[in-house]
């Protein structure tokens, strides 16, 4: 009997272990970076950063390098497929860093891409997900410094921790978790080519908004800030407000911890979302003196919460007017409200903010690394 | 027929008997010696017999005493000197003492046989056994003389109920094994097996200690369910927990019984040192035994069917190590693995002075050439190497454990990591199949609650420590 059961535990592992497949490590290519573009014609063209391994007969060394390869087709699959014809190992898409859609592509619709991304088993679900305003072959020909691959240098980019208040970088699975909640609103990250810098150099800069799998618009860096208190994604940063005590200058406070806590109540054919921010804080930078007395606190705190309310109530009308959901209006109704039907909820919520700032104290000269 | 012409006539007979049996060896002396009443002959073997002893304790006083008398009695109480003397029942009883190194003497007036020991064996001095080399702590080992492994046991541990038990086995070699074990400790049913199982060994010649371990462990495995040892402190530490020991006749090693995988792992110098350090190295043993066992498969599993389990940065460095390699990593991994087991039988079988110098050489030369020639990777050599010199920590689990990496590697490089984790499991379930003297060979794992044992992965308080773990589980 027990001999019965190892056979087949063996057996079940053999058909099992279909899924996978003996392939020794030098003999497969890893693309670390997948850009989704369209063509003129309208054909899916995909650009493929590879990492290869091969023994040099010249140098008598083995080394790492690095393949750009371009295939397009019809279909994402088609295009996919016509790789196999230029690459004399097997495709590894397991340490595929980023899948970058060009803004081209965003615009025609990334539905089809994600379908083909989700279903097929040769890809995972966890690399960072962006979107490239610019020409493909500009982004690969940026001579990094910090990385020698795009892929792994975007990756270390989104991955670090965030001393900025920005939005969560969002890989491939929360996109599409996110196009399948509320109203199909996905934040993918933007990244750019900065040629103005003293070196070509490769950035995140705003946020592109996907609406039902196609882009309609771009959050700027300031913008960017806004959202992130909103949506409740700000785990530090800088924040500036006016200076208490010296017109026309600014004082900087360091934002330590903060937390939005949303309440959806809907009365009389209206949404009233309250978005209840929690924060410490302590003054990071000042412009001219500062004498943090009580007094003083309190002015800061006031300071705060109107510049927070202005820029919140502002941003947040902004979207109402382009009823574009960014906010996650519809899903928090939906859960808060499952048995009411509204088509668009943000259409009749009225945003209400709440502020509480704790500022502890502030930086001194003594406070450093 | 008179008393004396019978006696003379059956004195003729014995004499020539043992002359018969022991017909062409060179060593067998005879020595007649004329007194008053008769002739004696005083048989036995140069070899094995102290010469001197005899001159100054049997022969000188026979020859003094001209008129001994023909009263045997008398002749064992009051001529003959000899610390231990006594009859013989038959001729074939005689020739058994003569080739143990005892001396016989044959009377022409009495048919009594008398044996007197005379043993003088060539052993060398007692040293520190090479293969359990302690910091601190008892450096004596056994030795192959027997009745020094005993007396090295018996002053450790003054007890009466210390008990040991003679035994005659190989049934031509005629080998005295001796049962060791506490009368008052070791549990009857216990000693009942031992004695059960020897009884039922068939062996004609008995070398060395491991025909017995043989008999007694369990069958088709390559882990020792005996366990053995050259020191007689760990010997008697574990008769002290209730176990039996058994010494062999010509065989430093003491075998104990019963024996448990935890013991593998333990050392004696566990015991004799600060148990905190001890403790911590304990757990680098056990660590030590998983990555011996686990590694190559696991590296093997991991490199070739689950790349997205290895942190990207690695992967490429791994692919560029292997760039160069024309074989498979299974292939390239068991190449490895029988170039270490050639360099190692190389090491042990070399002489001392030589063998670890040649063995640390080749390693250095065949791994660095291996690599360069492109057989190789240098991750594979290091997998391999750690693998390896893991196992040195563990020498008592080296055969066993070599084998199981094989067969783990085997399952890996099939099915990736089911296949790595089926091996484990088949590996568990053998362990945990295996038993000893009817305890099982994982014993007391699985049974820690009952009564406390408080040394396994790591020991306690050397007072806290169960001293009879055997005894203990039978009272539950």
């Amino acid at each position: 009997m027990k001999r019965l059961w190892i056979a087949f535990i063996v057996i079940l592992s053999l058909l099992l272990g279909g899924c996978y497949s003996y392939n020794d490590i030098n003999r497969v290519l890893f693309p670390t970076a997948m850009i989704i573009d369209i063509d003129d014609e309208g054909d899916i063209m995909i650009y493929l950063e590879i990492f290869h391994a091969f023994r040099s007969t010249q140098e008598n060394t083995e080394q790492g390098q690095r393949i750009l390869y371009q295939q397009k087709g019809a279909t994402f699959l088609e295009a996919i497929e016509s790789f196999d014809e230029i690459a004399a190992h097997v495709h590894s898409f397991e340490h595929n860093k980023v899948i970058i859609f060009t803004e081209k592509a965003a615009e025609e619709g990334i539905e089809d891409f994600l379908d083909f991304l989700q279903r097929g088993q040769q890809f995972l679900l966890r690399p960072f997900v962006a979107v490239y305003y610019g020409e493909p072959k500009d982004l690969f020909e940026v001579p990094l410094k910090q990385n020698e691959y795009l892929g792994l240098y975007i990756h270390d980019l989104f991955d670090r921790p965030r001393t900025r208040i920005t939005i969560r970088h969002r890989k491939l699975y929360e996109v599409l978790n996110d196009r399948r909640r509320g109203e199909n609103v996905a934040l993918i990250t933007a990244i750019e080519v900065d040629k103005n810098a003293l070196d070509d150099i490769v950035k995140k800069y705003g946020v592109a908004v996907i609406q039902n799998d196609k882009l309609v618009d771009r959050v700027d860096l300031w913008e960017m800030q806004t959202l992130a208190f909103l949506i409740d994604t700000v785990e530090s940063g800088r924040i500036s407000i006016p200076h208490p005590q010296h017109e026309g200058k600014h004082i900087t406070l360091e934002i330590l911890k903060s937390n939005t806590k949303t309440e959806v109540n809907y009365e009389e054919g209206k949404i009233h979302l309250k978005k209840k921010i929690d924060m410490k804080t302590i003054v990071g930078g000042s412009e001219g003196s500062l004498v943090l007395d009580q007094e003083t606190i309190e002015k800061i705190d006031y300071l705060l919460e109107e510049t927070l309310k202005e820029n919140l109530h502002e941003f947040f009308h902004k979207y109402r007017e382009k009823d574009v959901d960014i906010f996650e209006v519809q899903q928090n109704f939906e859960r808060n409200y499952p048995h009411i039907e509204v088509d668009n909820a943000i259409e009749i919520t009225e945003l209400e903010i709440e502020v509480n700032n704790h500022l502890s104290g502030s930086t001194d000269s003594l406070n450093f690394q | 027929m008179s008393k004396k012409k019978i006696n003379e006539k059956k004195y003729r007979e014995q004499v020539d008997y043992i002359k018969e049996r022991l017909q062409d060896n060179y060593d067998v002396n005879f020595r007649e010696i004329n007194v008053k009443e008769g002739c004696i002959t005083i048989v036995f073997l140069e070899s094995l017999s102290d010469s001197m002893f005899i001159s100054d304790h049997i022969i000188m006083p026979l020859m003094q005493e001209s008129d001994v008398g023909n009263d045997i009695e008398v002749i064992k109480k009051e001529v003959l000197t000899g610390s231990t003397i006594g009859d013989v029942n038959s001729k074939e009883a005689a020739i058994l003492h003569i080739l143990s190194g005892d001396v016989i003497l044959l009377f022409s007036f009495d048919d009594t046989i008398v044996s007197c020991e005379a043993r003088k064996y060539a052993s060398r001095a007692i040293e520190e056994p090479p293969s359990e080399v302690v910091i601190k702590g008892p450096r004596e080992g056994f030795t192959e003389n027997i009745m020094e492994n005993m007396s090295l046991m018996r002053k450790k541990l003054r007890n009466v109920n210390l008990k040991f038990e003679r035994l005659s086995m190989g049934e031509e070699s005629n080998t005295t094994v001796v049962l060791i074990y506490l009368k008052d400790k070791a549990p009857e049913h216990l000693i009942q097996y031992v004695k059960r199982r020897l009884e039922g060994m068939e062996d004609k010649f008995l070398w060395e200690s491991n025909y017995i371990e043989e008999q007694l462990k369990h069958k088709k495995t390559a882990f020792d369910t005996i366990g053995y040892t050259e020191k007689p402190d760990t010997a008697v530490s574990k008769i002290a927990e209730g176990r039996i020991a058994i010494l062999v006749d010509n065989s430093p090693f003491a075998i104990t019984a019963p024996h448990f995988f935890l013991e593998e792992i333990t050392m004696a110098d566990d015991y004799y040192l600060n148990k905190y350090p001890q403790n911590y190295f304990r757990l680098i043993r056990w660590a030590a035994l998983l990555i011996a066992l686990l590694l190559p498969g696991l590296y093997l599993a991991l490199t070739t069917y689950h790349f997205s389990l290895i942190p990207s940065v690695f992967v490429f460095r791994l692919a560029v190590l292997r760039a160069g390699v024309p074989y498979p990593a299974f292939v390239e991994i068991l190449i490895m693995m029988f170039f270490f087991q050639i360099l190692r039988e190389a090491g042990v079988r070399l002489p001392k002075a030589i063998g670890p110098a040649i063995s640390i050489v080749g390693a250095l030369i065949l791994g660095d050439a291996a690599v360069r020639s492109g057989l190789a990777s240098e991750i594979t050599v290091l997998v391999v190497a750690l693998s390896a010199i893991s196992l040195f920590l563990l020498p008592r689990l080296y055969g066993a454990i070599s084998i199981w990496t094989d067969i783990i590697l085997l399952f890996s490089a099939f099915l990736g990591l089911p296949g790595f984790f089926i091996g484990f499991i088949v590996f568990c379930s053998h362990i945990a199949g295996l038993d000893s003297c009817d305890y099982p060979y994982l014993y007391p794992l699985g049974t820690l609650k009952v009564f406390g044992f408080k040394d396994h992965f790591v020991r306690y308080d050397l007072k806290e420590i169960s001293k009879n773990i055997l005894q203990e589980d039978d009272q539950k």
